[in-house]
């Protein structure tokens, strides 16, 4: 664990974010929080929502609290202030008057419909950077759209191209579409900022979770319009030429993943060979040679040589565990990987030695929670980890003082319970 | 708006590009699209390997066909050149000298860039201060840090196989190279605040992202969960914990206008009980099932997605999704691509766009992540042939002649893809 003591030089120190965000979007502030940015979590008195979200683990008294609060709210000072009430909103603008930038995902048009939108807010703050997460986006035909994660992430494309052929489509079994979302917004939070800081001007950052879903299909987008066909889903198999060529392999503890490419290829009949007897016409095949293409023959001897290779590393695999498959790989520079459950994530030696987990106590918890460590490495100014989200309003008194509102003024907002 | 336009955002940033394939080209393509100078290094020899992967113009492979690697590497000039060869890199030196790029970006293993003298430690005796930004799949240090592989493996390795797909079957994976599209926008959020930094304090630095790392933050909570009580996410179909209905729905097959594709899917989320209340009156459900609640329908899950799929079966995606939606029930189509490409709302964003390709003509492009309102990016120029900018850089850079070009074309020391 970093000692606390230590300076905080993070790149984006000077800066003040105001983090009003929900769910996966609460990716954004942490991101900006472990540059060294100031990032203040506003919830409402009542607690964020966020905080009823899964999963959960118990504190040391048995009652269960939100993981996924702690993941993205690290790195944070947390401060409750209702926004329901004018006394509230007068608050809230004084806070924008000393901030740089507002982090927020509520539905397009409610804080406008509170005065307290992006064209009073820029009025206030001309430096003011303003980012909004939302589904679809600030406008368009779609932007009033309910949406959970299914249905960002099915209107953004992910599900139609990604589970097996003979089931529905699926999405990813952890919730990403406000993830990727949240972290498109950091990227262009920090341009924003530095543009403000520059040239004194803020301006509106527009984030939809359907696009940034959308960036994350690969090469399928351009295929209708190229192709004249979608990419479907096709479950643990790839188009490759005309064969559907395997790209997660069954192991003795679980499951790999392969690109098939010839150097592999060739290397697993070179680990096969030296430990089994392997059949005698593979080693005739001519992998380097092999040209298949979409309009190939299926049936021709090319996509027949890898159907059996593809054939004879299955029952290999069935044998090796994913980490003597890692081991192979890495040894002899083979394009497999394991498909890590999170608790192979957690043994990993790579890991460690980047010194990748970070325990801090956590006084919701009332022990130490194990946090991911930095997203990235930078030389002159490391990221660090080092405080564990906050309980609703726990940081109050120190947030509100450093903004310039007086005891009197926090005392008669107590009574009021507009914080 | 338009007299509120500002200059873009990186007006006369310089970045020399030496990445390839996903992660660095994305990444250096969020700063080319808002008008940072990318030049990016390329040999015929050994091109970016997305160059030779589908999609291709009309379907037909070829250097310069591919939208794979078009698609990442919008608005950059590209200077061919064989790093195989000394003068090349004597070359490259120079023109590091010369021009004093802001941003070098690479995305090789850590051993690439040191043989050929153009790692961190070499590159800041001749550019000082340097944004050196380097991208691999395990990160600059540690035991696995030469395992090189494409963002399959490291989405695989962060866990994202073994939570997509079903839990009676093998993972099917998301699709694609997962992680290669999670990682660029926090690794362009990383060079901008370094280069903030550099502006408050002078000092340049060194990134080191490790696309397994970056990759492993969209998965947090299960990761920390598994620490605390051992507990290991599997693949869960498109269950959620707290909704019930929530799943994806057959719909009635549908013609597409730009594909041969006719299966149809709706998604559709109950998040609370009103919404379950209002969409069993839409489906007409008796007493018996609507008056169930959370764990008893989840208990008789089989029969209700029976009685779900009994109605989408008979009406088109866009009609359940819109009925739902004016209901306020979270649903939407289970979009394909060319479904996308007839989105009336990305429409409306300007998502996709066309760009003029110097030897192939009008290519499909994918648009900007994000909108600024004073500062929008722009896709200048579509993704460049192989040695397209030559001359131009070396003129302009080096003040070489069109004859010095010639000739270094000529030894091979300069290559192009036309």
């Amino acid at each position: 664990m970093e000692s606390l003591s230590l300076p905080n030089q993070g790149a984006l120190l000077p800066y003040t974010i105001l983090d009003l965000s929900e769910g996966g979007h609460n990716i954004c502030g942490r991101l900006l929080g472990d540059m060294g940015a100031r990032v203040v979590r506003i919830e409402p008195p009542g607690g964020s929502q966020t905080r009823l979200r899964g999963p959960f683990a118990l504190d040391s008294s048995g009652n269960i609290k939100s993981l996924y609060w702690a993941a993205y709210n690290s790195n944070k000072k947390g401060i409750s202030l209702s926004l329901d009430t004018e006394a509230g909103r007068q608050i809230f603008l004084r806070l924008v008057d000393r901030s740089d930038a507002i982090l927020e995902s509520f539905q397009p048009g409610y804080l406008d419909s509170l005065n307290i939108g992006f064209a009073t807010l820029i009025k206030r703050n001309p430096q003011l950077v303003h980012t909004t997460m939302t589904p679809f986006g600030s406008t368009g035909p779609y932007a009033g759209f309910v949406s959970t994660d299914l249905i960002s992430s099915s209107m953004g494309g992910m599900p139609f191209v990604s589970g097996d052929e003979d089931r529905p489509p699926v999405r990813i079994s952890f919730p990403q579409a406000e993830l990727v979302a949240g972290s498109q917004a950091f990227g262009a939070t920090v341009a924003a900022l530095r543009h403000s800081r520059n040239n004194k001007s803020g301006q509106h950052v527009d984030v939809s979770e359907q696009i940034s879903v959308i960036w994350t299909l690969m090469n399928a987008t351009p295929f209708p319009k190229l192709h004249g066909t979608d990419v479907t889903r096709a479950g643990a198999f790839r188009k490759r030429g005309p064969i559907d060529a395997r790209h997660v392999f069954k192991c003795a503890d679980g499951y790999v993943s392969m690109n098939a490419q010839a150097r592999t290829l060739k290397g697993f009949i070179e680990w096969m060979s030296e430990e089994t007897e392997i059949e005698k016409e593979i080693l005739s095949f001519n992998i380097d040679k092999w040209d298949l293409k979409p309009d190939s023959d299926p049936n021709g001897k090319e996509a027949i040589e890898f159907k059996t290779i593809e054939k004879s590393i299955e029952k290999f695999l069935l044998n090796k565990t994913k980490n003597e498959i890692f081991e192979r790989a890495l040894s002899s520079r083979l394009l497999v990987a394991p498909c890590n459950t999170v608790e192979d994530i957690r043994k990993s030696p790579q890991l460690d030695a980047r010194s990748f987990w970070i325990d801090i106590y956590h006084p919701e918890f009332g022990k130490d929670i194990t946090h991911l460590g930095p997203y990235i490495k930078m030389s002159e100014t490391p990221l660090r980890v080092y405080s564990p989200s906050s309980s609703v309003g726990s940081d109050n008194e120190e947030v509100f003082i450093d903004f310039g509102i007086n005891r009197t003024e926090i005392d008669e907002l107590k009574r009021q319970e507009i914080i | 708006m338009s007299d509120n336009i500002q200059n873009a955002l990186f007006d006369g940033l310089k970045v020399l590009d030496f990445t390839w394939v996903g992660v660095g080209p994305i990444t250096t393509k969020y700063l080319a699209d808002h008008g940072a100078d990318v030049i990016k290094i390329e040999s015929v020899s050994r091109p970016d390997v997305l160059r030779g992967a589908q999609p291709f113009k009309d379907g037909i492979p070829g250097i310069n066909r591919s939208q794979f690697s078009g698609n990442y590497n919008s608005s950059k000039r590209n200077l061919g050149l064989n790093l195989s060869l000394p003068q090349s890199l004597e070359l490259v030196k120079n023109l590091i000298i010369e021009w004093q790029p802001d941003v070098i970006a690479e995305s090789f293993t850590p051993r690439v860039m040191k043989s050929w003298g153009l790692d961190y430690p070499s590159v800041i005796k001749i550019r000082p201060n340097v944004i050196y930004f380097s991208t691999c799949l395990m990160g600059q240090f540690g035991p696995h840090n030469n395992f090189a592989g494409y963002g399959q493996l490291a989405g695989a390795m962060a866990g994202f196989y073994e939570i997509t797909g079903w839990p009676d079957k093998s993972p099917a994976g998301p699709y694609g190279a997962y992680s290669d599209f999670l990682n660029p926008p926090i690794a362009f959020g990383s060079i901008v605040a370094a280069l903030d930094y550099r502006d408050r304090h002078g000092k340049g630095q060194h990134i080191d992202l490790s696309q397994y790392e970056g990759a492993m933050h969209f998965l947090a909570p299960h990761i920390m969960k598994y620490n605390e009580d051992g507990s290991i996410l599997g693949r869960m179909g498109n269950e959620d914990d707290g909704m019930y209905p929530h799943g994806i729905y057959r719909c009635l097959n549908q013609k597409r206008s730009l594909t041969d594709t006719e299966e149809s899917w709706v998604a559709i989320a109950i998040e609370s009980e009103p919404q379950w209340l209002e969409f069993s009156k839409i489906l007409g459900l008796q007493e018996a099932i609507y008056k169930q609640n959370l764990t008893e329908r989840k208990a008789n899950k089989d029969h209700i997605d029976h009685l779900i799929t009994e109605w989408t079966s008979q009406h088109e995606s866009r009609y359940v999704m819109k009925l739902l939606q004016s209901h306020k029930i979270p649903s939407g189509m289970v979009q394909s691509q060319s479904d996308m490409w007839e989105d009336p709302h990305l429409e409306h964003m300007g998502y996709f766009q066309w760009l003029q390709h110097t030897e192939i003509g009008p290519m499909p492009y994918d648009g900007l992540q994000f909108q600024l309102s004073k500062t929008p990016g722009h896709l200048s120029r579509a993704q460049a042939m192989i040695g397209e900018h030559n001359l131009e850089i070396l003129e302009e850079i080096l003040s070489m002649s069109p004859s010095e070009v010639a000739d270094l074309l000529l030894e091979g020391v300069l290559e192009q893809s036309f």
